[in-house]
């Protein structure tokens, strides 16, 4: 039997497709796939390794952060123990002192690291990370590096060790520089292999 | 030819794949998230859970990639993964608003429509296939737009071949009512 719509249906196949997913989805496809790879890290080529180093510093410099913390906390604990009864001990704590007085090394830190970070910035703004599904990953360790920067800072001004904070500062912020070296050494990477492999186009 | 061609430039993709080449992964996901999105918008019939279908459809796809051995294209097997995960979504979804009795005859039958008649239109068949029940939406998209024959839907739906095409002819009958009806309020 002849079935004209069907026959209609053929003809017109391709007016069909006329629904389009949200763009980001690679995105979220790409981070997941991003997450089954760490796991496995043994035996990788090397552009693979550089992104799974990537991941790695991330989680490094967590720890780092979370050991920082812990040292904090013992060092406070340990002097208002000591000290808590005296309220000299208190006073400088709760007081506005601007941060030059309490660590002048910090801001010349910051100034050091700031032109260095502001360029590769820049550098990698120039690769269109949206399409290659690295924006979000390089998001969210931006912000939380920041977020980190951000209590450290504050810390300065209660701790009794600023040094060691002084320390973890310096530590957060060599690592996102190495963060960036790395994301722009993938992009490099794949820059390198776009180039190999001339464009493969074909219809569904 | 066309055909042989056509696989064989994915062949060479589907390689890089395996080895997980984000870059040709990306190149698979440009090639066919929007047919396959399309595939699971039909069957589902719902923006989100093709959306999802998708997602999972893909990360399966690739992870499940050295199982593929190239005896059909890379295309034809993804269209089995969106399909199928498509039919568990709706199935589920069933399943939470009625007993699942996927493939129930609708007792009222759409009276015939002299087809030589009706003037089809794309747009008026899409929203038609729209407001289909799912049974019916399924059988007959799968049929009419992703080209399976009744042996494939039979299986792929584990029915028999018949009901396969009692099913199809019913969802065809009930799909030109709608039609009619709807060029007769537009």
């Amino acid at each position: 039997m002849k079935d004209r719509l069907k026959d209609f249906v053929q003809a017109h196949r391709d007016e069909f497709d006329t629904f389009t997913p949200r763009p980001d989805l690679w995105q979220d496809i790409a981070a997941e796939l991003q997450q089954e790879e760490v796991k496995p890290t043994m035996a990788v080529e090397p552009e693979r390794e550089a992104k799974v180093i990537s991941i790695n510093w991330h989680h490094a410099w967590r720890y780092a952060a979370a050991v920082a913390m812990l040292i904090m906390v013992a060092f406070s604990a340990y002097y208002y123990m000591n000290n808590g009864a005296q309220p000299s001990g208190t006073v400088a704590a709760t007081q506005p002192v601007p941060l030059e007085k309490i660590a002048p090394e910090v801001p010349q830190l910051e100034t050091r690291f700031a032109s260095v970070i502001e360029q590769k910035e820049a550098q990698l703004r120039e690769y269109d990370l949206k399409a290659l599904g690295m924006d979000k990953e390089w998001e969210r360790e931006a912000a939380t590096l920041d977020s980190a920067y951000t209590e450290l800072k504050k810390e300065l001004y209660t701790t009794p060790n600023k040094d060691v904070v002084v320390e973890a500062m310096r530590d957060n912020l060599k690592m996102r520089i190495a963060i960036l070296n790395r994301q722009l050494q993938v992009l490099e990477n794949i820059q390198q292999v776009k180039k190999q492999v001339p464009n493969e186009t074909t219809s569904i | 030819m066309e055909t042989l061609e056509y696989t064989d430039v994915n062949a060479h993709i589907v390689a890089r794949c395996k080895e997980g080449d984000r870059k040709a992964q990306y190149e698979l996901y440009k090639l066919y998230s929007k047919s396959m999105f399309n595939v699971s918008m039909r069957i589902t019939n719902d923006y989100t859970e093709a959306e999802d279908v998708l997602q999972e459809s893909f990360l399966s796809a690739f992870r499940e990639l050295h199982t593929f051995k190239g005896d059909s294209t890379f295309g034809s097997w993804l269209k089995r993964i969106v399909i199928n995960k498509s039919i568990t979504k709706v199935r589920s979804r069933r399943l939470q608003v009625e007993p699942m009795d996927d493939f129930q005859d609708f007792a009222e039958e759409a009276p015939e429509y002299d087809q030589e008649d009706m003037d089809y239109k794309v747009e008026t068949i899409k929203k038609a296939i729209q407001s289909l029940p799912d049974g019916y939406r399924v059988v007959l998209t799968l049929y009419l737009l992703e080209g399976y024959d009744h042996g494939e839907i039979a299986e792929i739906l584990s029915i028999s071949e018949a009901t396969s095409k009692s099913q199809y002819s019913r969802a065809r009958k009930k799909l030109l009512s709608l039609m009619q009806e709807q060029s007769f309020f537009s």
